[in-house]
């Protein structure tokens, strides 16, 4: 169990920490497979007493599904707008979720890497997490919650169609695998449209990583497929990952030229923006974003050597605004959220500093 | 299906009344709908007043033009298409059937195939098995309640909970 949101603030998500191949390109992988229980309206036409049945029966199920038993349950319609608002920044809900409240809550492991929305736009959103460039590892995962969840509560299937979804963009597999990448090298010699481009040719979807509208910031991109009925889960997974590793030879060729031709100027801009994450005494949540992916580069590339790529990463996720809220314990307007957040990257950087010389 | 009424023809018109705030259906032929004075066949319309006690009539498996006119609602959960088209969603399972014309072509142009490569449930064939009991089952309670037996349709709501069917939903067989 999780003891409170205040302990899951103050802690890295575990999705984006520890070693993985690839990981100063990559941040992490997703799969959730939408899933709609059998002879029930989908939920945006379920009545409330409907949505209250279909999450008794999905939690009930959970609590004899191996890789849940233990989980964290959270109602939605017992949580404060800000601590929704919290769960929305650490990926663990939609914003659906932060609108819409009877009958829709979270199911979440302790790891943060296996979960259940129940009531979003399926039923059943089942959503795996893993660090680095590991879409199969997720899809395995999510596969199996599924399955065992199937034997418990019935899931709408059609011979022909495969899983019934309320979105018939979704239908099929119910599968959406996504891989979380920076990319600052292509963005930085210009070249990062046209990969964009070719994705989106290829049938992804590209968003930035901080939510619906918020457009892009800091060089990173969340890339999904969109054809979910056709091709098996695991072609799926296999062509993402194919073409998420032409993504990182082209991510790590830029990174190459621009190292040779202006290393200079590359490494001028990682030491500011290490200066001002340093020592900066507001930081709106947009320059803390773009100053950590500049270090996060530099990082990468060796620049800034020592520098903790998991503590970034954290930050990446803990600078926001209902997280700094919520370790808090206080309501605080624009300006003293970015008074507060600068203390707060400024300390996690010593710390990481302290951490490192004593070794 | 035959109609429930005459038991002769081809069931053609779902026919909904609403008793009580319990939730009955009926399929019946053009005719046997048309005697009744249920509704006009030559016009339909998706929603009628017709007489005391019952709230509407609903016409299901229209033809491709009546579709389009956005005439028709799911018989399940009572979407029209004009509320597919504008939420981009459908309401229920029975919605795929309901408005297979306007999905397929949509369901084409998003996917690879409309056929889903995959996985499958373990007990997809009991699952079927199933499905194809509780769609009796239904039919069956539909009579009971019509004939007024309703000793009989308590006991077929018993076998329709005990499939895991929501007696109260008339077209969840899907």
């Amino acid at each position: 169990m999780i003891a409170s949101l205040k302990d899951l603030a103050q802690r890295p998500a575990p999705w984006l920490v520890g070693e993985a191949p690839d990981r100063d390109i990559v941040l992490s992988s997703r799969v959730r497979l939408a899933r709609n229980v059998e002879g029930r309206h989908f939920a945006h036409t379920a009545g409330e007493s409907t949505l209250d049945e279909l999450r008794e029966r999905v939690l009930a199920a959970t609590g004899r599904v191996g890789g849940l038993v233990g989980a964290t349950v959270l109602n939605m319609e017992d949580l404060a707008e800000l601590d929704r608002r919290f769960l929305l920044e650490r990926h663990l809900i939609s914003v659906d979720l932060v609108r819409n409240l009877p009958g829709r809550c979270l199911v979440v492991s302790d790891d943060e890497a296996e979960g259940i929305m129940v009531n979003e736009e399926d039923h059943l959103r089942i959503q795996t997490l893993r660090t680095g460039l590991d879409p199969l590892g997720a899809l395995k995962g999510a596969l199996r919650l599924a399955e065992e969840l199937e034997a418990e509560v019935p899931f709408a299937f059609d011979e022909r169609l495969g899983y019934l979804t309320a979105c018939p963009t979704n239908v099929g597999t119910g599968l959406r695998a996504s891989v979380l990448l920076h990319l600052p090298g292509l963005a930085q010699t210009g070249d990062i449209e046209r990969v964009l481009n070719s994705l989106r040719r290829l049938n992804y979807t590209v968003r930035g990583f901080y939510g619906e509208g918020s457009g892009v910031i800091g060089s990173l991109y969340q890339v999904s497929n969109s054809v979910t009925l056709g091709p098996s889960e695991d072609d799926i997974v296999q062509e993402l990952l194919r073409h998420t590793r032409q993504v990182i030879a082209a991510e790590r060729k830029a990174r190459r030229y621009l190292m040779e031709s202006e290393e200079v100027g590359l490494s001028d801009r990682v030491w500011r923006a290490h200066g001002v994450l340093s020592h900066a005494r507001l930081l709106s949540t947009k320059e803390a974003f773009e100053r950590l992916s500049d270090v996060r580069l530099g990082s990468g590339l060796g620049i800034l050597p020592g520098v903790d790529e998991s503590m970034l990463n954290m930050l990446l996720i803990s600078v926001q605004s209902a997280h700094l809220q919520i370790v808090a314990e206080a309501s605080l307007d624009a300006p003293a959220r970015d008074e507060v957040r600068a203390r707060y990257v400024r300390d996690q950087l010593a710390i990481a500093h302290t951490r490192k010389d004593e070794r | 299906m035959n109609c429930q009424h005459c038991g002769k023809h081809t069931a053609s018109v779902q026919f909904t009344q609403v008793v009580d705030s319990q939730k009955q259906t009926q399929w019946l032929c053009a005719e046997c709908a048309s005697s009744e004075g249920l509704l006009e066949v030559s016009k339909p319309k998706p929603t009628l007043a017709i007489q005391a006690g019952i709230k509407k009539v609903t016409i299901s498996s229209g033809s491709a033009a009546e579709v389009k006119a956005g005439r028709v609602r799911c018989a399940d959960c009572q979407t029209s298409l004009a509320q597919v088209r504008r939420s981009g969603r459908v309401g229920c399972a029975l919605c795929y059937e309901t408005f297979s014309e306007y999905l397929e072509p949509l369901l084409r142009r998003i996917h690879e195939s409309l056929e889903h490569v995959g996985s499958r449930p373990d007990d997809e064939d009991e699952r079927t098995r199933r499905q194809a009991q509780l769609r009796t089952l239904r039919s069956e309670l539909v009579t009971a309640i019509a004939h007024e037996d309703f000793e009989q349709a308590a006991a077929l709501r018993d076998a329709i909970e005990q499939l895991g069917g929501d007696p109260d939903q008339p077209g969840d067989q899907a």
